[in-house]
């Protein structure tokens, strides 16, 4: 037989483990497991179903329904799993959307809108609930920290200012200090939080992690990333479930070049997008390395397949709640600057939290978009934000401007 | 998930089906790390042909758990028995929520099988049924309904077949309804569009080129002894070929007009099974020929076959009453038409190549045999309806 008959059948050969599993099947056996349930990890979501049955049988109570809610947003929260949030859209869905909604489901509605990034859409339903009820603390928080992620600042602060009377001294601590850190006022806002710490007492978990997360951000912000990384394992042993701490820290143990700890910090965790984008980072910056990265290349190409095909169904849905980690993926995973540009750019447009900015202009300098890179610059004069890996890649960026 | 965007547009008949699984199937090879966590999605794959639509309908089991308790231990395992058990309650909970109407009229679906697949977040029911119209489908509306009370995230990724086009819409508890096929048909339009299938078709229709390639390849050389020489001059050559895909066009628009008026009807197993045997016999040749000047004798006898292939196509996709005539028109010029751009391509190539050792042993001899050799696997898998080959 000749060689080249031998590669058409190779290339028939080649197909076939692919296609092992390739279509729709009928189990045989009974006992066979075809799906584990979310049950089985979170065990306190068997209580959500007994009283998910409990409100469908009486719809009218409001008090139910809110606590049912709260549990679903918690839920999605603690498993990163945005079904939770549609349960929780769900039992809010029986209240019209008119001048007698009442503010508690305006808010939870605008929380699980700010969770799925429909920030405008979570706007307007904080509008109308503090239009209502102009003290509503939860209210007044929320559209800080949604005012805040859309990069309008003065309006937020104004928010953070009244929560002083409404929700007391800790919260609006934080509320400023979150905003003092991302404008530039970093001495300030190290001492809100130092103060809001020594303030609240130790049994108030969600406040306590968020101090810690603030702190390290400002330590970010200034460049030291040790202690950023300090502070924010420490918030973790406070809340384990805060995600957006973990994320923060990956981040960070990046920044240092030390790989191996982000693969602990995310094991188990491959459920979660934006865990599994650092560990696909991590392992990444394993395979780069000349001892042994030969090692890691099949988890990288595995994390790297995932993440594609979840980037992909999300696509499918229209849904853009990850467009940042999406740019990402595509500026250091894929290496396709243009495709990186174009998502960072429609991120910038939603939000403009300080990692907004860095992705953007990291996939600008990547693919040499002046006029972003000039944007940029302007938003960062203009706000007083001061970031020094921001900084540098702006520098570096006019150094570069000089030499051509 | 990119079942839309790898799908054929147009798979022969038989493979319809099948086509739809492994396209989806393909996706599941990554999904060896832990399951992704994301909002609820289902996936419908609708193809309308005569009065019928065909279904495949992926959910969830973890949501259809969420709504009809699957578990029966509550162990948070589902089991296939516990599933299997409550099968007729799962499918009908679903039908119950998806209305599927053509020209106003509801279709009735015939409850078909069960069957599990996985996908990047577990494993998901799939349903796969016909719904019957009662006339030939040319507007078809879509209800969906499924979890819009409870789980206001959900969204139903629909992918539709209609009238030689393939429509993609997101369906959801804020848009559960959507209209295809009506109102954008113009005769224009539909025209251009069963021109375009035919010229996918053509292309992505590995059989029918390779069998073209088959008779195509020995007409830039002429066998002296046991070898291939290269002809001297164009004009052999190009005469050959004009030859051969006349005679190649004209023996399938036959067959494929015939088919299509239903004056001619042939099981599509065995038109297709006599399609790769007309691979392997062409491909054969140029190995030990039989058949040396007159190619296109063959061509012609074989392309009779072919056209039913075709037919099969066209029939997949749903013909308009009205317009048969303009659609067999439309799918006819564009097979013609991708054809000519491939033989445009194929000639100038081959004849610049003719003299090279390569193109006379190891491209006329290896890569015959080895055409000869793909279509024999073709040719067991359509005869016996087995599956080693990833959708062609």
């Amino acid at each position: 037989m000749s060689n080249g008959s031998l590669r058409w059948i190779g290339l028939g050969l080649a197909f076939l483990p692919a296609l092992a599993h390739a279509h729709p099947y009928r189990p045989i056996d009974d006992s066979v497991i075809i799906e584990t349930l979310p049950i089985r990890y979170d065990p306190a979501l068997a209580a959500l179903g007994q009283m998910r049955q409990q409100v469908q049988r009486q719809p009218a109570d409001l008090n139910a329904s809110l606590k049912l809610a709260r549990l679903y947003i918690e839920a999605a929260r603690r498993d990163a799993d945005p079904r939770f949030l549609g349960y929780a859209q769900s039992t809010l869905a029986q209240w019209p959307d008119d001048s007698h909604t009442p503010v508690d489901v305006r808010v939870l509605r605008a929380i699980i809108l700010q969770s799925s990034h429909q920030f405008d859409a979570a706007l307007r339903e904080l509008d109308a609930a503090l239009a209502q009820r102009p003290g509503n603390a939860q209210a007044l928080l929320t559209r800080a920290t949604v005012l805040q992620v859309r990069g309008r600042f003065p309006e937020a602060q104004r928010d953070c200012a009244t929560l002083l009377n409404s929700a007391g001294d800790v919260t609006a601590a934080l509320c400023l200090g979150s905003l003092a850190s991302v404008t530039g006022r970093l001495e300030l806002a190290s001492s809100l939080a130092t103060g809001a710490l020594g303030s609240m007492p130790a049994s108030d978990i969600s406040q306590r992690a968020w101090a810690f997360t603030l702190r390290a951000d400002v330590a970010t912000h200034q460049g030291n990333l040790t202690e950023a990384a300090r502070l924010l394992q420490q918030g973790l042993s406070i809340d384990p479930n805060d995600r957006y701490a973990r994320a923060a820290l990956c981040d960070v143990m990046l920044d240092l070049g030390r790989p191996e700890a982000v693969l602990s910090w995310t094991a188990d965790q491959d459920r979660d997008d934006n865990l599994l984008l650092r560990r696909a980072l991590a392992l990444q910056a394993l395979t780069q390395r000349a001892r042994d990265g030969a090692r890691w290349r099949e988890a990288l190409t595995a994390a790297t397949a995932q993440l594609r095909d979840r980037h992909e169904a999300a696509q499918l849905r229209g849904d853009r709640t990850h467009l940042r980690e999406a740019a990402r993926m595509q500026l250091v995973l894929m290496q396709d600057p243009a495709a990186a540009l174009r998502l960072a750019r429609e991120n910038w447009s939603i939000q403009r939290e300080p990692a907004d900015v860095r992705i953007l202009l990291e996939a600008a300098r990547a693919a040499h978009d002046a006029t972003s890179i000039g944007e940029l610059s302007a938003w960062v004069r203009a706000t007083g934000l001061v970031d020094v890996r921001i900084a540098n890649l702006l520098k570096g960026q006019a150094a570069e401007g000089l030499k051509s | 998930m990119t079942m839309a965007a790898t799908c054929p547009e147009a798979p022969l008949s038989w493979r319809a089906r099948r086509g739809l699984q492994a396209c989806a199937a393909l996706l599941l090879c990554w999904c060896a790390p832990a399951l992704a966590h994301k909002s609820s999605d289902s996936f419908l794959h609708l193809t309308a042909h005569g009065n019928v639509v065909s279904a495949q309908w992926d959910i969830a089991l973890r949501d259809l758990d969420a709504v009809l308790a699957l578990d029966a231990n509550g162990d948070g395992l589902l089991s296939w028995g516990e599933v299997r058990q409550r099968e007729s309650e799962l499918v009908h909970y679903a039908l119950q929520r998806l209305s599927l109407r053509n020209a106003g009229r509801p279709c009735i679906p015939r409850t078909g099988s069960l069957l599990i697949d996985s996908h990047t977040d577990g494993a998901y029911a799939v349903l796969q049924f016909d719904a019957e119209c009662g006339s030939v489908i040319n507007a078809l509306q879509v209800d969906y309904r499924l979890f819009a009370d409870t789980d206001a995230g959900h969204r139903g990724l629909l992918n539709l077949t209609l009238a030689g086009r393939t429509y993609t819409q997101v369906l959801g508890p804020d848009a559960p309804v959507a209209s295809f096929g009506a109102d954008d048909g113009g005769a224009w339009r539909q025209f251009a569009g069963y021109l375009r299938t035919g010229i996918v078709h053509i292309w992505t229709g590995f059989d029918h080129l390779l069998f073209l390639f088959s008779l195509l390849l020995p007409a830039v050389l002429f066998r002296n002894g046991r070898h291939w020489e290269a002809r001297r001059g164009l004009g052999a050559p190009v005469g050959d070929v004009v030859r051969v895909v006349t005679a190649f066009t004209v023996a399938h628009s036959l067959t494929l007009a015939l088919a299509t008026f239903g004056i001619l009807k042939v099981p599509s197993r065995i038109s297709e099974s006599a399609i790769a045997l007309s691979v392997v016999a062409a491909a054969l040749n140029n190995v030990w020929p039989l058949v040396r000047e007159r190619r296109w004798v063959v061509a012609f006898c074989f392309g009779l076959i072919h056209g039913l292939g075709f037919a099969n196509v066209l029939g997949d996709l749903g013909l308009p009453t009205g317009a048969l005539a303009l659609a067999l028109v439309g799918f006819n010029l564009g097979v013609e038409a991708g054809q000519l751009a491939i033989v445009a391509i194929f000639l100038p190539l081959s004849y610049a190549l003719r003299t090279t050792l390569f193109y006379r042993r190891f491209v006329m001899t290896a890569g015959s045999m080895g055409i000869a050799l793909l279509a024999a696997l073709w040719l067991t898998e359509r005869a016996f309806n087995l599956q080693f080959l990833p959708v062609h």
